[in-house]
């Protein structure tokens, strides 16, 4: 009684004690999430819609602008593959807005693995770091090399940032991007092939599991025949004599029941035999080969190869592109 | 037949401390060079973006003389510090606290010669008001951006192969096989100093 009055007692402590957890480990992350944002605190949008790029828990930009941003870049990724995201928010902190970037960038892996080809935007509006940042991915410095991504801030974004027109700012900069991407001649061709070596990777882990599949099951039957027909020592005669003399079928089996044989060794050297039964299994109707996990690498392909659990393709980037203070 | 038997059962015994100590050697020694492999890709890079700024540096210069024509010695600073960076290598097997000293000692003599004249431009209004040249800003602050993240990654992955390699009972190995810990960048050089500005 005493006991159970204990446990009742320690669950309501319980109980309250995680509420306790849990308010305070909520609440300094609201009021932080009102204010400044960290790399981890930023809403990856992407996670529910593969075609939202727009990351916009401030609401500075307006929700028709966001609508055309979307569209814009799904025209881009769907062209060319490249995947651009834009965040808007007030404050990141004291970060430093490039560090931000790069930071960000990483964080969700922009751009398809390998290619390297993401491109953030980002906007802080707080006015000791109002600033409008891009941040190319590795494969996209190419094509957006630091001066263009400057002049395209310059001279589409900041004459309406400094007036405080974010949105508009936002909407143009983006629409700039695109009209850039789409006319420059980053090769289309170079979103096809490119996985040669993810191929050959492929083969040799394929030959490596055959091997496997061969050498596993072939070594258990030698294993176990040796077992079966090494000579033993007769128990008469004391010679190690007794081989396997074969097996006598005493019921067979058929597909509801199992049968019983019996295993003859007999010493070669007295004549002394041993007899021994053993189950055969059921019969199986099934008679094809079985496949071993059939289903087992299915799941790497098609859903990307995810870059640190984020619905971006799990790109790369160095800290190029440009800052435009306002 | 008894002392058989245990012959046996020493030799599979044998055969296994063979196998898993063989096992043991190849794993970590495999996983050592790729360690060491990832360092010298972060190292080069690093040293593809400053090569990436010494390459910017012609240009530049070309850029401002035709403006800036009172400053022929800050620009002459920047050129002999490119002069010196550009012989100051470092053969990524050989990442010493010594060599990467003498690196980091080069790469930010140019670094300071750099944002001296940057300073110093600020007085020419006609100069920052050209597209050219506030491009080639633009592209020299990405390129300052790149090395600063390129340094930060480097010293991460060298910071990684550095514990590795170090940690028992790795070190044994690393010992026999000649893995040395690697040289980091250190944050108080001349590269990350602030330029004084005079009036």
């Amino acid at each position: 009684m005493k006991y159970r009055n204990k446990t009742g007692m320690g669950k309501h402590l319980l109980a309250l004690w995680l509420t306790g957890v849990l308010l305070v480990s909520l609440f300094p992350l609201r009021l932080s999430a009102a204010t400044d944002y960290t790399v981890e605190t930023i809403p990856n949008v992407r996670l529910s819609d593969r075609n939202n790029h727009v990351s916009n828990p401030d609401g500075i930009i307006q929700p028709q602008d966001v609508e055309r941003i979307n569209h814009l870049l799904r025209i881009v990724e769907d062209s060319l593959g490249i995947e651009v995201a834009v965040v808007a928010v007030e404050s990141i902190g004291d970060n430093d807005a490039r560090m931000f970037a790069t930071d960000l960038f990483q964080h969700w892996g922009l751009g398809k693995k390998g290619k390297d080809n993401g491109l953030l935007i980002q906007l802080v509006t707080e006015p000791t770091q109002r600033s409008v940042v891009f941040e190319t991915g590795y494969g996209l410095e190419g094509v957006l090399p630091d001066a263009i991504t400057y002049r395209l801030q310059q001279k589409y974004m900041i004459p309406d940032l400094k007036a405080g027109n974010y949105s508009t700012g936002m909407l143009k900069g983006v629409a700039a991007v695109k009209n850039y991407l789409m006319a420059s001649d980053y090769e289309r061709a170079a979103m096809t092939g490119n996985n040669q070596r993810q191929a050959e990777g492929d083969d040799l882990f394929l030959w490596l599991f055959m091997i496997m599949v061969i050498i596993i099951p072939v070594g258990i039957m030698l294993l176990a025949s040796f077992l079966k027909y090494r000579p033993r020592i007769c128990p008469r005669c004391g010679q190690k004599t007794l081989v396997y003399a074969g097996q006598q079928v005493i019921q067979k089996a058929t597909y509801s029941s199992e049968g019983v044989a019996e295993d003859v060794y007999r010493c070669k050297n007295c004549g002394y035999t041993e007899k021994k039964n053993h189950t055969i299994s059921r019969l199986r109707r099934s008679t094809g080969p079985i496949i071993i996990g059939g289903g087992g690498r299915g799941g790497g392909f098609g859903g990307g190869f995810g870059g640190g659990g984020s619905s971006w393709g799990g790109g790369r980037s160095g800290g190029g592109g440009s800052i435009s203070r306002f | 037949m008894f002392k058989n038997k245990a012959l046996w059962i020493t030799l599979a015994v044998i055969v296994v401390l063979l196998f898993a100590g063989f096992s043991w050697v190849k794993g970590t020694y495999n996983a050592m060079v790729t360690e060491d492999e990832g360092v010298k890709t972060a190292w080069s890079q690093v040293e593809n973006q400053y090569q990436r700024r010494m390459d910017l540096i012609p240009n530049l210069v070309n850029t401002v003389k035709g403006y800036a024509t009172h400053e022929k010695e800050t620009l002459e600073g920047v050129v002999s510090a490119r002069a010196e960076a550009t012989k100051t290598t470092i053969d990524p097997s050989n990442l010493t606290e010594e060599s990467m000293k003498k690196f980091q000692a080069a790469q930010g003599e140019l670094s300071s010669a750099l944002s001296r004249l940057m300073v110093v431009l600020e007085r020419y209004p006609d100069l920052k008001a050209n597209q050219n040249f506030s491009e080639l800003q633009a592209q020299l602050e990405g390129i300052e951006n790149r090395i600063s993240v390129e340094r930060k990654r480097f010293n991460e992955t060298a910071q990684s192969y550095n514990t590795y390699i170090r940690s028992f009972p790795t070190n044994i190995l690393a010992g026999m096989f000649g893995f040395q810990p690697k040289a980091y960048f250190s944050a108080e050089s001349g590269a990350e100093k602030a330029p004084k500005v005079e009036f």
